[in-house]
C-alpha cells in the first residue's frame, strides 16, 4: 500500500478551493459557484484519505497510516521522550499496578485488611528531604494515595495502564530537612548543569513558587552552620 | 511520580505487613496455565512482595540512569541491561497484578476461597507490555546518536507551557482580547521576582 503524495496534495488543494468557494458563496461573493458531482467526489476522496482542505497534506501521513492500520501514528514517528516514556509510562504503571495489588489483597485477605492504611501511615511518616535522593524530589504525602487508582480502576479486573483516573493525593507541602551535609553540593551541581537545572527549576517552581530562593538560602545557612 | 515510586518502595518494605512476603500465599491460590500441548500445569509461584519491590526498584534505577550527564560505551551497555531488567520485572508485576485482580471479591464475605483447586492464571505467552515499555529500550541508541537524554525530555516544554500558558491564563480575567496582555504581564511579573533569572 503506497500513498501517492502528489495526488494527496492535489486533493487537499482542490478540497480547500471548494470549501473556500462554498463560504464565499454563502457570503454572496461567489454567485457562480455550483457544487456538482465531480466536486462532491473530490471532497469525499479527501475525507477518505484523512485530509483537511487547504492544509499541507504531508502532515496527514500519520493519519493516513493509522486509518489503514499500518503505523503507530505521529507519536510512533518521533523519538520516545523521557516524560511520556519513563515518567508517564514505566514508572506510572509500576506505581499503579503495585497500588492495585495492595488494595485488592487487602480486600481479599483479612490478614492484610489494614495494609492500605498502614502504607499511608508509612508514607506520611517518611522523612523526605528535597535533595537527598537527587534527581528524585520526594513529596510529603498526606492521606489519599489510593485516590490515585480509586473509582473504576481500583475495582477493575485487569491491570490498568494509566492509573491517573482518580484525583491526585493532597500534598501538605515539602518537608525540607536542612541538616543534610550533601545538600549544598547537590544544589550547586544542579545549578551548574544548565539542562538539569532548568528542568528542575521549572518543576520546583510550580510547587514552591517563590519559596525556592528562601529554601536555597536556608540550605546554604544550614550547611555553613554544619561545617562551623 | 518518581517520588511516589521511591516512597512506595520504602513504605512497602519487606516485613510482610503490606503484602505477603512468602511464596506460600500465592501458591495457595493454585493458579494453573496451559502448556504448549494444552495441558494444565501449575503456573509460576511468585513472592508478591518481592515482585512489587523489585519492579519499583528497577524502574527507579532506570530513571536514575536517564539523568546521567555522560555515558561511556560500557555505561550504555549497562544502561541497556538495566532497561531489559526493568522490562522483565514489569512483565512479572503485570502477571501478578492480572492474576490477583482476576480473583473475585465476594460481597458480604471477606477472605480468600482456598477450596478452589485450580484457577485459570494469565498465560505469560499472551501477556504483552505496553508500547512505552518497548520504546524506552531505544534510549541507549538515542544517547549514542544525540548525546544527553535531556534533549528528548519534554518536561521542560510542558512545565514552561504550564507557566506561560496555564498559570498565566488562570491569573487573567479570561476575557477575549484582554487576556493576552494580562498573561504577558503575569509572566514578566513572576519572572522579575526570581533573582537567578536576572
Amino acid at each position: 500500500m503506497i500513498r501517492d503524495h502528489n495526488e494527496m496534495e492535489r486533493l487537499s488543494a482542490v478540497a480547500g478551493q471548494i470549501r473556500a468557494n462554498q463560504i464565499l458563496k454563502a457570503m454572496g461573493q461567489a454567485p457562480d459557484f455550483r457544487m456538482d458531482e465531480v466536486k462532491k467526489r473530490e471532497l469525499h476522496r479527501a475525507k477518505v484519505h484523512g485530509l483537511k482542505g487547504g492544509e499541507n497534506a504531508l502532515f496527514k501521513i500519520s493519519r493516513w497510516q493509522v486509518q489503514r492500520n499500518i503505523g503507530h501514528g505521529l507519536p510512533g514517528m518521533l523519538f520516545p521522550d523521557m516524560l511520556h516514556t519513563i515518567l508517564k509510562g514505566v514508572i506510572e504503571v509500576a506505581c499503579g499496578w503495585a497500588l492495585q495489588i495492595i488494595w485488592r489483597i487487602s480486600k481479599l485477605d483479612a490478614k492484610y485488611r489494614s495494609a492500605p492504611g498502614e502504607l499511608e501511615d508509612r508514607l506520611i511518616k517518611m522523612q523526605s528531604t528535597t535533595q537527598a535522593f537527587f534527581p528524585v524530589r520526594p513529596y510529603a504525602f498526606s492521606r489519599g494515595v489510593f485516590d490515585l487508582v480509586k473509582d473504576k480502576a481500583i475495582n477493575a479486573a485487569k491491570p490498568v495502564s494509566s492509573f491517573m483516573l482518580g484525583k491526585p493525593p493532597a500534598r501538605c507541602g515539602r518537608v525540607c530537612v536542612c541538616g543534610c551535609a550533601g545538600m549544598l553540593t547537590v544544589l550547586l551541581a544542579t545549578m551548574n548543569d544548565h539542562c538539569s537545572f532548568l528542568s528542575i527549576f521549572r518543576i520546583d517552581f510550580h510547587h514552591r513558587n517563590n519559596s525556592r530562593l528562601a529554601n536555597a538560602q536556608s540550605i546554604v545557612a544550614a550547611h555553613v552552620c554544619y561545617w562551623k | 511520580m518518581p517520588s511516589l515510586l521511591l516512597q512506595l518502595m520504602f513504605a512497602i518494605g519487606s516485613d510482610g505487613t503490606i503484602v505477603p512476603n512468602t511464596k506460600k500465599w500465592y501458591q495457595d491460590l493454585n493458579f494453573v496455565v496451559k502448556d504448549t500441548e494444552g495441558r494444565r500445569i501449575p503456573g509460576i509461584v511468585y513472592n508478591v512482595n518481592k515482585v512489587i519491590v523489585y519492579a519499583l526498584a528497577s524502574a527507579l534505577e532506570v530513571y536514575f540512569w536517564t539523568k546521567r550527564d555522560a555515558m561511556s560505551e560500557r555505561n550504555l551497555d549497562t544502561f541497556a541491561h538495566l532497561i531489559d531488567n526493568s522490562r522483565r520485572h514489569s512483565f512479572h508485576l503485570k502477571i501478578v497484578c492480572a492474576n490477583i485482580l482476576s480473583l473475585d471479591i465476594k460481597k458480604g464475605r471477606r477472605g480468600l476461597d482456598l477450596t478452589v483447586s485450580q484457577r485459570d492464571g494469565v498465560d505469560p505467552r499472551s501477556m504483552v507490555l505496553s508500547m512505552k515499555h518497548h520504546l524506552f529500550g531505544h534510549f541507549p541508541w538515542l544517547v549514542r546518536m544525540f548525546g544527553d537524554l535531556d534533549c528528548v525530555d519534554t518536561n521542560l516544554g510542558e512545565n514552561f507551557h504550564k507557566f506561560v500558558g496555564k498559570d498565566a491564563f488562570e491569573s487573567s480575567n479570561k476575557q477575549y482580547g484582554a487576556e493576552l496582555l494580562q498573561m504577558c504581564n503575569y509572566v514578566v511579573k513572576v519572572e522579575g521576582t526570581i533573582e537567578w533569572l536576572k
